[in-house]
């Protein structure tokens, strides 16, 4: 396999890639301030602003662990970064278009695992730790929303005083979670954006944080409007309180996977936490339906990431 | 920003303390119409139901002005949708009254002595109801704690007041001897007009409840 290593090369590669990635940070920045949108305590545009800027932060502060496992999966070049990259993008927007459950973080694992099998093999410790993260990840997020809801609402019971208190409260709520939200997405999921590049090494760590978080950032500013309500509208079904607890505790969750750095699904960590803060209530708000969803995602997203990239592969081989 | 939705919201609870001050003046005005009615002060009653009338107008106005305050961003959308339909069903205690004071000016029955006393005691039950669903709305802005209270005090007063207007009713078809069956149904419409004004704080008293809870959920 041929590697382009000329600047009009990487130009090319680069340019091709980041106009894929927009739409991913649009998707993911949604669970962030979507409930706080959605339901018309904070403004949209103030919204894309905050989560640009602490996106890009927490990229360059914690996003180089995640960073590193994408680039440990499997040794690539520029070519096969790219194609791996792009399946990963095709992937995320056919399975959308098909309505199923898609995450950009499996989508881009899965491609990669592609790429180490046609290749000179897959890092199985590190593939070992992803999947497993991908498991635990809604787990933990509906454990830590359960807890969040336990703890927060002992101590608010009977220290909210009137309305206005209550009104104040969620509304620096929503902001400081939003916030932490966006810088949690910055430091887990940069990773998923040019993890690619730096295993191709063409990306110092500094760089693909720098440009990762960047991309998106600019995937919020552009795209995310219509998906930020649509997903707000979603989780504000539930009573306010109950949706700033659901957003914490998947928050916490993403963050706690940049410390262990792997990219994961913010889409499944809030599902596991919109699970977690229901069964406070009850077992029966629990919609196994959801859960079945999440499921499909596990086994559908990295399955068809890697399949394109396969085959997307073979074409690149048999041609150049 | 902040800044500016924090004094928003302070108009508005100042504006909705306002709204039901003036609610709860307005089903006094009309009770004091209806003493006099009793008294067979019947001029001086029709005088007084046109105080009613304005009490009821200025409560209108405020209503308005809170539905454009609070259309512009304040308090919390759950919050501000409940707020909203409280502040409403408020505000139809006061058209309940000035429907009473119609009746009064209208018609302005005789009323039989054998139930005079019950229909003072039902006015100022209701007055105290009223007072009741005051305290519940300041208790919002001010201590939650209370809520609960001021609207399990409602239904008490709400109770009491229907077994009273029961009385009078029964007293009316069964006890009284009136010569003219008109004379009955428009006494009987007159009990139904001041129990309506009491039914109307109760299902105010539901929606401030839910207030309450959706607070604790």
């Amino acid at each position: 396999m041929r590697v382009y290593t000329s600047h009009t090369g990487k130009e090319f590669y680069v340019s091709s890639h980041f106009r894929n990635i927009p739409r991913l940070g649009a998707n993911d920045a949604a669970n962030v301030f979507g409930t706080g949108v959605a339901s018309g305590v904070v403004k949209y545009r103030i919204a894309i602003i905050l989560t640009a800027v602490f996106v890009v932060s927490g990229a360059l502060v914690q996003g180089s662990r995640g960073l590193h496992t994408i680039g440990a999966l499997a040794e690539m070049d520029l070519n096969t970064a790219f194609i791996a990259s792009l399946a990963a993008a095709l992937t995320v927007n056919i399975l959308t278009v098909l309505a199923i459950p898609v995450s950009t973080s499996q989508a881009i694992v899965g491609a990669i695992c592609a790429v180490g099998i046609r290749g000179s093999g897959v890092q199985v410790s590190v593939l070992i730790k992803v999947l497993a993260s991908w498991v635990i990840s809604p787990i933990a997020a509906a454990f830590i929303s359960y807890a969040l809801y336990r703890i927060l609402g002992s101590l608010l019971e009977g220290r909210i005083s009137n309305v206005r208190v209550w009104s104040i409260f969620m509304r620096i709520g929503f902001y400081c979670v939003g916030i932490y939200g966006a810088y949690a997405l910055g430091a887990n999921n940069v990773a998923n954006t040019t993890g690619v590049f730096l295993s191709a090494g063409m990306l110092t760590p500094a760089a693909a944080a720098l440009l990762g978080g960047v991309s998106i950032g600019l995937g919020v500013l552009t795209y995310s409007k219509k998906v930020m309500y649509t997903v707000g509208k979603r989780i504000t079904r539930m009573s306010e309180f109950a949706a700033l607890v659901a957003v914490l505790g998947q928050d916490i969750t993403v963050h706690i996977f940049s410390w262990v750095g792997v990219p994961v699904s913010t889409s499944q960590a809030i599902v596991g936490a919109v699970i977690g803060v229901g069964y406070v209530k009850s077992s029966r708000e629990i919609n196994f339906d959801i859960v079945g969803k999440i499921f499909l995602g596990w086994i559908f997203t990295p399955t068809a990431s890697f399949f394109i990239s396969y085959f997307a592969l073979l074409l690149f081989s048999r041609f150049f | 920003m902040g800044f500016f939705i924090h004094k928003k919201e302070k108009h508005i609870v100042e504006l909705i303390k306002r709204h039901v001050d003036t609610v709860v003046e307005t089903v006094y005005t009309v009770t004091e119409a209806l003493g006099l009615l009793l008294e067979g002060k019947k001029d001086e009653s029709v005088e007084y139901t046109k105080k009613v009338h304005k009490k009821e107008h200025e409560a209108d106005i405020i209503q308005r002005e809170i539905d454009m305050e609070m259309f512009g961003g304040a308090f919390m959308p759950s919050i501000r949708e409940n707020l909203f339909i409280t502040v409403d069903i408020v505000d139809k205690v006061a058209n309940r009254a000035e429907k009473l004071g119609d009746f009064i000016t209208l018609i302005s029955p005789d009323v039989p002595a054998e139930i005079v006393k019950d229909v003072r005691k039902m006015g100022e039950l209701t007055c105290k109801c009223a007072e009741k669903m005051r305290d519940a709305v300041y208790s919002l802005f001010d201590s939650m704690e209370a809520v609960h209270e001021d609207t399990i005090e409602i239904e008490r007063y709400e109770t009491r007041i229907d077994k009273v207007a029961w009385k009078i009713l029964d007293t009316i078809f069964k006890k009284l001897d009136i010569e003219k069956f008109s004379h009955r149904m428009m006494l009987r419409e007159m009990i139904i007009h001041l129990s309506s004004i009491s039914n109307k704080i109760e299902d105010a008293s539901d929606r401030i409840d839910i207030i309450a809870l959706r607070l604790k959920s």
